[in-house]
């Protein structure tokens, strides 16, 4: 359990800072902080290396690579996608 | 060297990885130092990736090679190459393969054991990751549809409220009955994979109805918000593997995501509430839409 009360914490911490960090952002830059958060939730490659590399079941191997797979995906493509937008200008909020 | 000593090693790197993000993602509230923001998120994200690959429960690491040098190729050149109109339909695309690998991820650590068995703290989040990485998925597509050039979104479904609310509570029965199902005194071993995949099926159809229907105008908001789940899930993950750098990233981006959503919902003249579940079918123009016509 106090592996969990630590893991709960260091969440509760993101949430709030994660917040701030969103909050108060003008107009012309809010673009740019959504894209490089869509980024960022290939993070998950993180976890697909754990499950897709420790020798489980066969289905948790497969599991776990397609999602290092979709991870990477998306976290180098949406670091190339919103590096290329802001080398312009900032990126539009997707629908506008 | 001792396992200690390696666990310490990478925890001091994943330290280093959320310090990155923290500064990263400070610089890109400026428009000026945007662009350097995001790179030295990318370098966070590096460290944090380069780290976990010198975890000691991992033991086998071609495929996981093959994956990571397949992903980042993928993603480095069609990212490189889609033109730049298609490029908002693009990221919201890389949402939808973020939720992906949330959901996938969860499913494969609950499949891990031999038995099928994990311990209640990580079937909790896990249960949470499939739910909400099925919903960011989902929600996802349908808006890459709905930014086609030709592409409108559809009227809402008749019921739109009530359906979302009745799956919602039908997703919180299912999250528990794979929760008891993760447990000794579970329903046996096929139970957990079969609970793990009509759960997602319920966020799939879930985060489609939520994206379906609603003005273009929600558009943005819709998306913050979608990406908000997909961090949501990306942390849950986080949480049942106990690993820092996703527990911090994915908490960045489930917090900053609704937050943006609320501002860029008010903007839209709406509320966060009437994006979710839906306005009940559209409004009366406004004082606001008349003074600022849309275009």
């Amino acid at each position: 359990v106090a592996g969990l009360i630590t893991s709960l914490t260091i969440l509760v911490l993101a949430l709030a800072v994660g917040h701030l960090l969103a909050t108060d952002v003008p107009p012309a830059a809010r673009g740019g902080v959504l894209w490089t958060a869509i980024a960022l939730c290939g993070v998950a490659l993180a976890g697909g290396l754990i499950v897709g590399g420790a020798g489980g079941s066969n289905l948790s191997r497969v599991l776990g690579t397609a999602a290092v797979v979709l991870g990477a995906l998306t976290l180098v493509g949406g670091v190339v996608l919103t590096d290329r937008a802001l080398r312009d200008r900032t990126p539009d909020e997707p629908g506008t | 060297v001792s396992d200690q000593d390696w666990l310490d090693a990478i925890g001091a790197a994943y330290l280093v990885a959320a310090a990155l993000l923290v500064w990263g993602l400070a610089g890109q509230r400026r428009t000026a130092t945007a662009r350097r923001g995001s790179l030295i998120v990318a370098a966070g994200a590096l460290v944090a990736v380069i780290a976990t690959f010198a975890d000691r429960e991992i033991v086998d690491f071609a495929w996981i090679i093959a994956g990571t040098a397949s992903g980042t190729i993928l993603g480095a050149y069609l990212a490189s190459r889609v033109g730049k109109g298609a490029m908002p339909r693009a990221i919201v695309l890389l949402l939808a393969t973020g939720g992906a690998a949330a959901l996938l991820l969860a499913i494969g650590e609950l499949d891990r054991g031999a038995d099928g068995r994990v311990s209640g703290e990580a079937a909790v989040p896990l249960a949470i990751a499939v739910l909400a990485g099925a919903v960011a998925l989902a929600g996802a597509l349908v808006v890459v549809r709905r930014l086609r050039p030709s592409g409108r979104g559809v009227g809402p479904p008749p019921g739109r409220r009530g359906i979302a609310l009745a799956g919602g509570a039908v997703a919180l029965i299912l999250g528990a009955l794979l929760v008891w199902s993760t447990q000794d005194e579970g329903f046996g071993d096929a139970s957990v994979l079969a609970f793990a995949c009509v759960l997602a099926g319920v966020g799939l159809a879930l985060g489609g109805l939520m994206a379906v229907s609603g003005e273009d105008r929600e558009l943005p908001a819709l998306v913050a918000l979608l990406t908000g789940v997909a961090g949501l899930a990306v942390a849950a993950d986080g949480v049942a593997l106990e690993n820092t750098a996703m527990i911090v990233a994915g908490g960045f981006v489930a917090a900053a995501g609704p937050t943006l959503a609320r501002i860029m919902a008010s903007a839209a003249n709406r509320a966060l509430i009437e994006v979710v579940l839906g306005s009940g079918g559209p409004r009366p123009r406004g004082a606001i839409e008349d003074i600022h016509p849309p275009g």
